[in-house]
């Protein structure tokens, strides 16, 4: 057996870029003698419940929790490799990425995770196509068509100086401004950096290449990497670790299964977002919300059309007004995405789902559609489900490729 | 810069290579609770910042000068917005020192901002001493030397004066330091009748500039009709082509023998008047041009009262031992 390297690698990326899945896949995988995989556990250092947490979920199909706060502690899991013996520790000092774009927003970076990164080998860092922000301009498209007008006051009512909200910067420039302050820091170049594209099976095409994906969606980043190859030795890898995508945020019939009291306060309007909803509603779902009150039989398919008629109202872009929301208190997922500015039709959804689920806490049900794709996943053994892409690959089902790829 | 009173204890490093922000290896925890490392705030550079950084590498030194919405800092935007995008005239985007003041002039041209209309802030006049972006790109061919770009914002306001009295341009000592000089001659006042009084005031502050030899022979001196959509959706109604033949005829006899590097350009940063020129319609022929013209050492010796900085001899040899200039030499 070779002589053991002692590096140590970083698991970094923006909030839900897919580091908890990632993660959960390779404490399920390493730690399994079943199953085949390039990577074993040597020993782990920190508090394991939380891994142990996603790892159960995750076996069992089901979305992993996320960590919600940075505690400061960081675990780390010393790797080896089964073919040359090279040893990895790889540890994760914010599973929540708040402290890595804290780096971007505030300007600041915590002792702990700068302490990790200043003896750092390489890192993985994590991108979700689901998070994207792009810098689309206004007059790309349809601004350019809308041609000004010559009344400079009209011209005047059309902006708002509205103050600059950082976090709603492109990803690629956020990305490349961390990677500046990570290169001031390093111990050594080059830094070795896997960029992993979570929920590769959902990128389309499907034979597309992570380093294509990178460089059209976010081409600054791979401009910055490739002009600065001497400090950042990088690759690419497209990794499903779920599989599938698990929750919709779509109302769906069981979301109306003993809806009595919900369909009672719809129904009788008693406050400004049930008469919002009221107004919206056609006939025939204003039939059945009346039905379901008074505890009548409600067929399956009418339950399916309520749901319809729920989704195309939860669609339309005015559902939340200051004032029809005033005595509704909202969570702070809610509150998060209503200071965003949203620009994927997933995540307008949930806001609107968010903001029915806080107008009623107690009456609508929370239960989230499976998408068809997870059932499907079912029958197979967990690690199958995973899915990894890229340069060099040797098992497609092996999650640990990319931190094989830093140990080499 | 300080050190934190408590918190983990740091082992020596060895020194890293920076690249392009250089964050302290000490741990600078400024006022804020010591469980932080402060990291550079990514504004726009003050004088001292900008010289500090040319401590370090080669740079060109850019002065946009020009009344106040001529479109100098949308020039600026929209090279970095196609940046965004792709590589421009073969160079490579590679870093950025202003990051977050980039992203904040450009959020009212964004469409996360919710306006319906691109907008850039107007620059604010805050005294005589410039501020600067900063851009660093990297030529994709050849042997892909680096190019540091540090570019004036400053407001329109800064330029009257100057163009007033030789002695109140005198006082603008960066502008010796610039490689290039890009002056503003905004073509929205061009298809109008104050044309004439618009082309007379930038030749009054080029002349001033000149008079007061605050630029010189060795300076590249670009006049830059900006907002030039303006000409082109009117120049089949009204032929607006002669009106520019002849101002650029008139401003090459006045300074062609003080400047030889005199020339006339072209940009529609935001042609919402002609939108078939394309966004930045001009702006990649400039980057080019700053990226090829060789570096002109002269300026450096320039520093405002307030720099403490090392002497010129020091910084000339700090720019030949930095690691990322190897290439430089071989562009020159």
């Amino acid at each position: 057996m070779k002589k053991p390297i002692d590096s140590h690698f970083l698991l970094i990326g923006l909030p839900n870029t897919g580091k908890t899945s990632f993660l959960a896949a390779l404490w399920y995988m390493v730690g399994q003698p079943t199953v085949k995989c390039g990577l074993t556990l040597e020993r782990l250092e920190g508090d394991i419940h939380y891994l142990n947490q996603i790892r159960d979920a995750w076996a069992k199909y089901k979305p992993v929790p996320r960590n919600k706060a940075d505690s400061g502690q960081v675990v780390s899991m010393w790797l080896r490799n089964r073919e040359t013996g090279n040893v990895g520790r790889l540890s994760f000092p914010d599973l929540s990425g708040e402290a890595f774009r804290s780096q971007w927003t505030r300007r600041e970076l915590g002792l702990s995770y700068d302490s990790s990164l200043r003896d750092a080998a390489g890192g993985i860092l994590f991108v979700h196509p689901d998070n994207v922000i792009k810098p689309h301009r206004i007059d790309t498209v349809d601004a350019v068509l809308e041609k000004i007008g010559g009344d400079a006051a009209q011209q005047k009512a059309k902006t708002k100086d509205k103050p600059w909200d950082s976090e709603t910067s492109p990803t690629q420039v956020q990305l490349v401004d961390v990677l500046q302050f990570m290169a001031g820091r390093i111990p050594q170049v080059p830094f070795r950096l896997v960029i992993v594209v979570s929920a590769w099976d959902r990128v389309i095409p499907k034979n597309r290449r992570p380093s294509d994906w990178i460089a059209t969606e976010l081409p600054l980043l791979k401009q910055f990497l490739e002009s600065n190859d001497a400090q950042f030795e990088v690759t690419f890898f497209g990794i499903s670790a779920q599989g599938a995508r698990y929750a919709l945020p779509h109302f769906w019939a069981r979301n109306f299964d003993g809806s009595e009291s919900f369909a009672r306060r719809v129904c009788e309007q008693v406050d400004p977002i049930s008469v919002y909803i009221w107004s919206k509603l056609d006939p025939t779902s204003q039939a059945t919300l009346d039905l379901l009150r008074n505890g009548s039989d409600v067929t399956e398919l009418q339950k399916k059309e309520l749901a319809k008629d729920f989704n195309r109202l939860m669609a339309a872009p005015d559902i939340y007004e200051e004032t029809r929301f005033a005595n509704v208190e909202l969570r702070s997922e809610t509150e998060r995405l209503l200071e965003k500015v949203l620009q994927k039709e997933e995540e307008r959804l949930y806001l609107s789902r968010f903001l029915l689920e806080d107008a009623y806490p107690n009456e609508l049900s929370r239960e989230r559609e499976h998408a068809a794709e997870a059932l499907s996943l079912q029958g197979k053994l967990p690690a199958n489900r995973v899915l990894v892409v890229g340069d060099g690959v040797k098992m497609q089902h092996d999650v640990t490729e990319p931190i094989q790829w830093l140990m080499r | 810069m300080s050190t934190p009173p408590s918190g983990p204890a740091q082992a020596p490093k060895e020194p890293v290579t920076p690249v392009i922000i250089d964050v302290p290896a000490s741990l600078d925890v400024g006022t804020k609770a010591p469980e932080y490392v402060v990291l550079p705030e990514g504004k726009k550079l003050n004088e001292s910042a900008a010289l500090d950084l040319a401590k370090s590498r080669p740079v060109q030194w850019i002065v946009l000068a020009g009344p106040s919405d001529a479109g100098k800092t949308t020039l600026l935007t929209s090279l970095y917005e196609l940046l965004q995008w792709r590589e421009v005239e073969g160079y490579a985007f590679a870093g950025s020192m202003t990051l977050p003041a980039f992203e904040e002039s450009c959020y009212l041209s964004r469409r996360v901002s919710g306006n319906s209309k691109a907008h850039t802030p107007r620059t604010r006049y805050e005294g005589p001493n410039p501020l600067y972006l900063h851009l660093r790109i990297r030529s994709t061919k050849g042997l892909r030397p680096f190019r540091d770009i540090l570019c004036t914002d400053v407001s329109g306001e800064m330029f009257e004066h100057a163009r007033d009295s030789v002695a109140e341009c005198k006082e603008l000592i960066f502008l010796k330091r610039a490689n290039h000089f890009l002056l503003f001659l905004d073509s929205a006042k061009g298809v109008q009748q104050e044309k004439w009084a618009m082309v007379e005031d930038g030749r009054a502050l080029l002349r001033s500039c000149v008079d007061s030899g605050m630029i010189g022979a060795n300076c590249v001196v670009n006049i830059v009709w900006s907002r030039f959509d303006y000409f082109v959706a009117q120049e089949a109604e009204k032929g607006h082509r002669p009106f520019r033949d002849e101002a650029e005829k008139q401003l090459r006899e006045t300074f062609s023998s003080a400047i030889p590097s005199l020339m006339f350009s072209e940009v529609a940063a935001r042609p919402l008047e002609s939108p078939a020129l394309g966004i930045g319609h001009g702006v990649p022929a400039i980057l080019k041009q700053w990226a090829e013209t060789p570096l002109e050492m002269k300026a450096l010796d320039l520093f405002p009262k307030s720099y403490s900085g090392t002497r010129e001899s020091e910084l000339f040899a700090d720019r030949h031992f930095a690691s990322t200039t190897a290439n430089e030499e071989t562009h020159r």
